[in-house]
């Protein structure tokens, strides 16, 4: 039985190697600078971790080979060993806390560092299913809401008809459009439960929690149409609370907000 | 001399058959019933399983026979999404509490403990039979959520307000089904804490002549400090299950914020605070994982002693390790709301003590691998799931260092990495420790041994089962395919997902449908298995020197300790293993 | 009385946490044959197995299996889950304060400091009939003492409540409010089941019952009594400064 488990476990750890070795499972194309640093962290982890792994089943099964009970056999009688055991802890020590430290990088640059200069702001609000885009429009300033007002179709979400800074707000559905290249900072709120502003594609994702307003900055470096997604259980529509991340040159963006300008005057 | 009246929690043998096997204060009958209760839990739990990785590889199919059984939740035999989510709320709620956190404590730990330290039973029988009781309640309680109007809550086993908080309004489910939910996990809070106590005043109070507590065996130093623990962390999840229950039904707003517009209405709730729920619940949680992983550890490191002939590889490491890994297991559970909106500074602190849990947990590790190393290896049942139990925590552990950095949890938070990962510590690792506690235990609780055959069987075909069922979950997660899906259809960056799915669920069809093996076996060797010698597996510790089963008192004298819990393949001694009662002259026999 | 308690009790932690006590009847300590102990087999003494090594023996702690010892062990340790459980409540307090949002603070009722009194009252009232018990008195006029107190306690506990009530404070009125129920609320409760200890303990038989002599019994229902005393104490001074 022993050869078998030796076998088995091998086999396994194979498996498991394969299975993270294997392009078809690999991550979505990254499209930022954080996202990159954020793979590379994975990569060294994947390559830390995959190498105490191996190493681990490998002694296992090695073990469970060599030590088996066979006739002649004697079993070492040894109550431990202190070198190994404090070599063990200060080795796995180190390097799981340099590792930490080592990812804390991306996580400054992307949670306590601040705005960086030219900014732009864009407000989304999660509800049970949708993601509602608002941006600021030419006067930069987001018009007060209040929740009174919400109405699906009209006031998504709920702007304050007297106050001027909201008159030139642009509100979209679902797509969140940015010009490529450009700072952005998400300003992420909630109108109903928790749930979460998932860009797999920039690696990032944010809770939108009812009564907060939570900032997630990204820059997309690459144009195209990618998917969004809520990561947070949010009742039963969970599943399909899709979104657009759509990344464009500047001229194509300034042209879709007039799109949803006019759209939103029909 | 009269034993009797020197010690305490003697009570008189039971005679009526209520009193022996239904409301018995014997901890042997308690623990076995604890046992009971996991192993139902268990296959309910699987059930519920099974049925999710159904609608995860045939997304919307139809399946005629189920809408019989299920009216509501798969009415036209297609499955509803809330009816998908309750299950994945149930699945998740029967496991963690009515499977880990019964047999490996509950179960095996009122079984043996007092046994183990040389007692008659438990410190408070009587309590120990009501934490029992208190807990059957609960689950019963629970269980019934599947049958009132709405039917099973759907917020997940975590419960994040506002979606828990809100009632009916947030979704099916969400109405009485959820206020059980919470009343059901009061109780079982209730009965978990009773048994905590029992477990510390036991182990502190009531072990025999000589045995000091470093001649303890792993198994009571494990489910010492899972009592300590479990008492430590219950309190706070009742606490905020008394929060939530006001939020819902008394007009409070601990948690609901104001402003929340939900199906069209304006909610009338104030300035509470959804992270606080986290704060509360993941207080808890994260000692909860320790407290389903620890016992395992505890009879592994047994296991492997007795079947390896060899002491325990660093028995004072592998205490401080376990006080390590409890200790610092109360300081980490931010990192399971790395993305929920608390301050990014506390994850900083809240990723560098997580990290550093793997110190202890490499150590642990180290010492198992140290403990077969030179050793003269039996491959029984026990054996099989405990080397088992090894592989599984470091497998699934390792998911942990890829948590535990922020930047990464950015990109697999709530995505299957999670998902992955916890099942293979907690629904597996923790699930083997479980399956060789029964066959290294068994016999004793029994007076049978199980069907070794049979056995090995079931432990091949699920050892490699796990592996195929829980490591591709990590793929999905690097994919970014968040969990709680219904189905991941919907979006196309999630194409290649669906194979997987698939053959995750064909893995977890057949891997659960071995189990029955399992049934099998039980059943089987309890009225037809060997009759069981007092000490089958030669191992060393006390409940090794009874007969099998024991007699109500388990010894007839108090037992005299003499030696450590693992002197096994000493040199020159007469047999390869030296019981902790055997003369002290054994030893010294031997070190000639 | 509550010195006596102090000290009493820290001799029983003190054995609680030391790991041998000394033994009752403690057989020789025999020397290994052959003289010399035997060098261990392994590098190091911390991770020798099993902390007893060869040839020692201490013999069994006949006083700390004391049915006794073990029930106020058990008292203690029951302490603790009842603390967390408060310190839950404190924490979610203090945070929920601290969000500012409409807090909106109620003035306390001045019967809790009325109430608060009573039952500081009835502490010393429990320790002085536990004295007189000790030495041999009837203790009892001071143990309905203590239970009449604590039973005025609660009533003036649930009058506050209707005061409040009255006044239109409700449980979901603001924030504050709510703490204010919820704190209450759970200390009285637990209270409630002190009063049903301490009633059992009053009318313990004198020659004992179940292997525990009256005066364990009246140890018992007192550590958890004076706790539910000082417990209440924090409480009250959070309602009163913390806002």
């Amino acid at each position: 039985m022993g050869f078998w488990l030796a076998l088995m476990i091998w086999a396994v750890t194979l498996g498991t190697v394969v299975l993270f070795a294997l392009d078809d499972f690999s991550l979505p194309a990254a499209i930022s600078q954080a996202a990159h640093e954020i793979d590379a962290q994975f990569a060294l982890t994947l390559v830390i971790t995959g190498v105490a792994f191996v190493l681990a089943e490998g002694l296992l099964g090695w073990f469970i080979l060599k030590y088996r009970d066979r006739p002649g056999s004697v079993a070492r009688y040894v109550h431990g060993n202190n070198p190994i055991e404090i070599a063990s802890a200060v080795v796995v020590g180190i390097v799981f806390v340099s590792l930490a430290v080592l990812g804390l990088g991306v996580w400054r640059e992307i949670h306590l560092s601040g705005t960086p200069a030219g900014s732009m702001p864009v407000e989304i609000t999660g509800e049970q299913f949708a993601w509602n885009v608002r941006y600021p429009g030419p006067d930069g300033k987001f018009g007060r809401t209040s929740p009174e007002l919400y109405d699906p179709t009209a006031n998504p979400v709920g702007i304050v008809p007297d106050d001027p800074a909201g008159k030139d707000d642009v509100i979209a559905l679902n797509t969140l459009a940015v010009p490529v290249g450009r700072p952005i900072e998400l300003r992420l709120r909630s109108k109903d439960v928790l749930h979460s502003f998932f860009m797999p594609v920039l690696r990032i994702k944010q809770d939108t929690v009812p009564g907060m307003e939570i900032p997630l900055r990204f820059l997309a470096e690459k144009t195209g149409a990618y998917e969004v997604a809520c990561a947070e259980l949010c009742g039963l529509g969970h599943y399909r609370m899709r979104g657009m991340l759509q990344v464009l040159d500047p001229g194509a963006f300034e042209a879709w907000l007039g799109e949803q300008v006019a759209q939103a005057a029909q | 001399m009269s034993v009797a009246h020197h010690h305490p929690a003697v009570h008189e043998a039971p005679k009526s058959f209520i009193t022996r096997w239904i409301f018995s204060k014997d901890h042997k009958v308690i623990g076995i019933q604890y046992w009971w209760l996991a192993f139902v839990a268990v296959f309910v739990g699987m059930a519920l399983s099974l049925l999710m990785r159904l609608q995860l590889a045939f997304p919307s199919h139809q399946w005629p026979f189920l809408a019989n059984i299920f009216k509501t939740g798969m009415a036209g035999g297609v499955m509803a999404p809330e009816f998908y989510l309750a299950l994945v709320t149930m699945h998740g709620t029967i496991m963690v509490f009515f499977v880990l956190t019964t047999a490996p404590q509950g179960g095996f730990g009122n079984f043996a403990l007092p046994l183990q330290i040389g007692a008659r039973d438990m410190a408070f029988p009587t309590l120990n039979m009501l934490s029992f009781w208190v807990t059957l309640v609960g689950f019963v309680v629970l269980i019934a959520a599947f049958f009132v109007e709405g039917g099973a809550p759907l917020g997940g086993w975590t419960g994040y307000p506002p979606l828990s908080a809100l009632g009916t309004i947030a979704g099916p489910g969400q109405g009485m089904g959820m206020n059980l939910w919470i009343i059901s996990i009061a109780i079982f809070c209730v009965g978990s804490l009773l048994g905590a106590l029992n477990f510390l005043a036991t182990t502190l109070g009531m072990r025999t002549h000589g045995m000091s507590l470093l001649r303890m065996p792993l198994t009571c130093w494990a489910w010492f400090t899972t009592a300590v623990l479990a008492l430590l962390s219950f309190p706070v999840l009742f606490g905020a299950g008394v929060l939530l229950l006001l939020d819902r039904n008394a007009g409070t707003s601990f948690f609901l914020p104001g402003g929340l517009v939900v199906a069209g209405e304006l909610i009338d709730h104030r300035g509470g605070s959804p992270i606080l729920w986290q704060h509360l619940f993941w207080f808890f949680g994260h000692p909860e994982v320790y407290i389903a992983i620890i016992p395992g550890m505890g009879a592994t490191s047994q296991i492997l002693a007795t079947f390896a002939r060899k002491p325990i590889f660093g028995y004072r490491a592998m205490v401080g390790a376990i006080f390590a890994i409890g200790l610092l297991g109360f300081f980490v559970w931010g990192h399971h709301m790395f993305i929920s909106g608390m301050s990014p500074y506390s994850s900083v602190v809240f990723s560098l003590l997580t990290l550093s849990i793997g110190v202890p947990s490499a150590i642990k590790t180290v010492n198992w691998l140290g403990t077969i190393w030179g050793g003269k290896i039996r491959f029984t049942c026990a054996m099989l799931f405990a080397l088992g139990f090894v592989s599984l925590f470091v497998g699934g552990g390792l998911g942990g260092i890829f948590l535990g950095q922020p930047s990464i949890d950015l990109f697999l938070h709530d995505t299957y990495f999670v998902v992955g990962h916890f099942h293979l510590v907690m629904g597996v690792a923790a699930i083997f420790g479980m399956f060789a506690g029964t066959f290294y235990w068994f016999p004793k609780m029994f007076g049978r041994m199980m069907h070794e055959g049979l056995g090995k069987v079931h432990f091949v075909i699920t050892l490699l089962g796990v592996y195929a069922i829980f490591m591709p979950m990590h793929a999905l997660g690097v994919m970014g395919h968040p969990r709680r899906y219904y189905t991941g259809t919907n979006f196309e960056y999630l194409g290649s997902a669906s194979g997987l799915h698939t053959l995750i669920t064909w893995a977890a069809f057949i891997t659960i449908s071995a189990q029955v093996l399992f049934v099998i076996n039980v059943f089987w060797s309890m009225f037809r298995g060997k009759r069981a010698a007092e000490n089958p597996w030669e191992a060393t510790t006390l409940e090794w020197t009874t007969p099998s089963p024991p007699p109500h008192e388990n010894f007839p004298e108090d037992p005299v300790v003499h030696h450590g819990p693992y002197e096994y393949g000493v040199p020159g001694a007469a047999r390869d293993y030296i019981m902790q009662t055997d003369p002290p002259a054994a030893m010294a026999a031997a070190k000639h | 009385m509550t010195a006596t308690l102090l000290t009493h009790s820290t001799g029983v932690l003190t054995g609680i946490l030391t790991t041998s006590a000394p033994p009752v009847e403690a057989p020789p300590r025999r020397a290994p044959i052959g003289g010399l102990p035997p060098a261990p087999p392994i590098t190091g003494d911390w991770s020798r197995g099993g902390g007893g090594g060869d040839g020692e023996e201490s013999a069994g702690r006949e006083s700390a299996r004391d049915p006794s010892q073990i029930a106020i062990t058990g008292m203690w340790i029951a302490l603790a889950p009842i603390l967390m459980l408060f310190m839950a409540f404190v924490s979610a307090y203090v945070v929920r304060q601290g969000l500012g949002r409409d807090w909106v603070r109620v003035p306390v009722p001045g019967l809790l400091w009325v109430n608060t009194l009573v039952l500081l009252v009835s502490s010393l009232a429990l320790e002085r009939g536990r004295r007189v018990d000790r030495a041999g008195g009837r203790a009892r006029p001071w143990l309905m003492a203590t239970l009449g107190l604590g039973i005025l306690f609660v009533g003036g506990q649930l009058a506050a409540w209707r005061q409040l009530a009255g006044q239109g404070v409700g449980l979901s009125t603001t924030p504050y409010s709510s703490f204010f129920y919820l704190l209450t609320g759970a200390h009285g409760l637990h209270l409630a089941g002190g009063l049903l200890g301490l009633t059992a303990a009053t009318l313990w038989p004198e020659r004992g019952l179940g292997r525990l002599p009256r005066s364990v019994a009246l140890q018992l229902a007192a550590i958890y009594w004076h706790f539910m005393g000082l417990l209440w104490l924090g409480l009250f001074l959070l309602l009163l400064f913390w806002r």
